[in-house]
């Protein structure tokens, strides 16, 4: 199916994330912030937010066939994550993901996926801006 | 240019430097991951699928090596401030096997928030990562 170009606006919601202590831990285990599982972390870390805001929204954009992404082609080409405030651990952050950008340039798509984590006062605390590129083939 | 164990007080001083991380991206590591993350991309663990893709090896997730190069300050500042921003571009694929190498430094500072440049650079001089900055903020 080819990409849809007219795919900026399509959102995509997720069901609430618990900054879980245990699963965090693994995370700092993998990036190497951490020696072992038992690890003392006062926050999470600022990339945790791919495992509690990114992915949870991401395999809907990749897998809508509305939208036609050709992930076998697909880079990771920009990423960026922002915070309001320290986000604690055992909060409850729930993420939802709006293409704000999708063109096409040079044989290859450019498409900005933007993320936004409310807390449970329904404000925004987290925000992950991401942009995938894929190149077209032939 | 100083590399500080900690950070010690906020704001940090311009030039200052965290200790450099370096460590080998095994299989093992990207795979735990994976795990960790969710992102299961085969492009990430199957070295079939990565050569189809016109790559030599399976090669790690960018935000894989953006955490560990976020981790590195992180660690460093864990008890006088936490991260507002992370923000990067990732220009180069880290071939599993690779040993990726990471640093950074206090470019500016003041009392409400500090910049820091993040440096990665693997084995044959390649950059995963450009424009990659972080802002922290004090506790």
């Amino acid at each position: 199916m080819p990409f849809n170009l007219n795919c900026e606006g399509r959102s995509y919601q997720a069901a609430p994330e618990v900054l879980d202590r245990r699963r965090h831990a693994q995370y700092a285990l993998a990036v190497g912030a951490a020696q072992g599982l038992g690890d003392h972390f006062v926050h999470p870390l600022a990339c945790f937010a791919a495992v509690y805001l990114l992915w949870p929204v991401v395999p809907q954009l990749f897998s809508d066939p509305e939208v036609g992404l050709d992930v076998e082609h697909l880079l990771h080409g920009e990423q960026e994550f922002s915070f309001e405030r320290p986000l604690g651990f055992e909060e409850t952050i729930t993420p939802e993901g709006v293409i704000s950008r999708a063109e096409r340039r040079r044989g290859m798509i450019f498409l900005e996926f933007q993320c936004s984590g409310r807390d449970e006062a329904e404000e925004v605390a987290a925000r992950s801006r991401s942009l995938f590129v894929v190149r077209e083939a032939g | 240019m100083s590399v500080t164990s900690v950070l010690s007080r906020f704001p940090p001083a311009v030039g200052e430097q965290p200790p450099a991380a370096r460590r080998i991206v095994t299989q093992e590591l990207i795979s735990s991951y994976a795990n960790a993350s969710g992102d299961h991309n085969p492009i990430h663990l199957d070295p079939t699928y990565a050569r189809k893709a016109g790559l030599p090896s399976t090669i790690a997730h960018g935000l894989l090596t953006l955490g560990m190069a976020c981790a590195l300050i992180e660690n460093w500042a864990a008890e006088t401030a936490w991260t507002s921003r992370v923000s990067c571009r990732f220009s180069a694929p880290v071939p599993v096997g690779d040993e990726l190498t990471c640093s950074a430094v206090v470019t500016a500072a003041s009392a409400d928030s500090a910049q820091l440049d993040l440096m990665a650079v693997i084995s044959n001089g390649d950059r995963p990562l450009s424009r990659a900055r972080v802002e922290l903020r004090p506790l």
